[in-house]
């Protein structure tokens, strides 16, 4: 798989909402694409600070 | 959707004050938190709920089951918000205090570290970015919508969902990296200029 097709399918990677295939051949990629790996820490990171706001009471 | 429910939507469609009471009161917290989360402030947020319950409240005789109640009633206060907020807002600052911050540890500097980031995240979330993407991610970050729960919700197709969710994250995300967000780099400075068209 190539960069921009990963690039392309992290949200929902990160979402995991990818078939199982899918998210094993990026999974596999990120293993080895380092500039791709830190885009998806990136996107790792604002999806938890976001779920990190609290609720009103 | 639970036969419970089921049966309070059937009862409040024919008429019973008790059961679209109750219905709504379930969700009454939730919509609070969802229109807080749009617009930053609890007074408007307040407003806006009230406003969706008495209509919900008004039109529950419609309701035909294609979607979850919750689905069904957040539509109902999302495009209340978008009348609202239609035009031009003026670009005000967040007042820290009104941040809550979630998990204290006692430690006084990541205290104010965490205010920091949090009112960055807040900040850019309602000034920077776009009102598309400010919804998408509040259902489905904030609001933990499935991605066909957003669809319903919004009108969209699961595939212009998942596109504008991925435009959205990323517009997000190099916001709080060119404002120099601490979450991202240890340099805090808001960038921020002007007014975002809400």
């Amino acid at each position: 798989m190539k960069c921009k097709k990963v690039i392309s399918l992290l949200t929902e990677y990160c979402d995991d909402e990818l078939s199982q295939k899918i998210r094993a051949a990026v999974k596999q990629h990120l293993d080895q694409c380092e500039e791709c790996r830190t885009k998806h820490q990136e996107c790792d990171k604002g999806i938890k600070l976001l779920k990190k706001l609290k609720p009103l009471d | 959707m639970s036969t419970l429910e089921v049966e309070l939507i059937e009862r409040a469609k024919q008429g019973s004050h008790e059961a679209i009471s109750e219905l709504l009161s379930k969700e009454q917290n939730f919509i609070l938190n969802f229109m807080y989360q749009l617009t930053g402030n609890r007074a408007e947020a307040e407003d806006l709920t009230q406003e969706a319950l008495i209509m919900a409240y008004r039109k529950i005789h419609t309701f035909r089951y294609k979607a979850r109640f919750r689905t069904w009633l957040s539509k109902i206060a999302l495009n209340l918000f978008r009348q609202k907020y239609r035009q031009k807002r003026r670009h005000d600052s967040l007042i820290l205090e009104e941040i809550m911050i979630p998990g204290e540890d006692g430690n006084p500097e990541r205290k104010v570290i965490k205010r920091e980031i949090q009112w960055c995240i807040i900040h850019t979330l309602q000034y920077h970015l776009p009102k598309k993407y400010r919804v998408v991610i509040v259902l489905r970050d904030l609001q933990n919508f499935s991605y066909k729960e957003i669809s319903e919700t919004l009108g969209w197709s699961i595939s212009k969902t998942k596109t504008m969710l991925h435009r959205a994250r990323q517009f997000f995300r190099s916001s709080l990296i060119n404002a120099k967000c601490k979450a991202f780099t240890d340099d805090y400075c808001c960038t921020c200029e002007g007014a975002q068209n809400l």
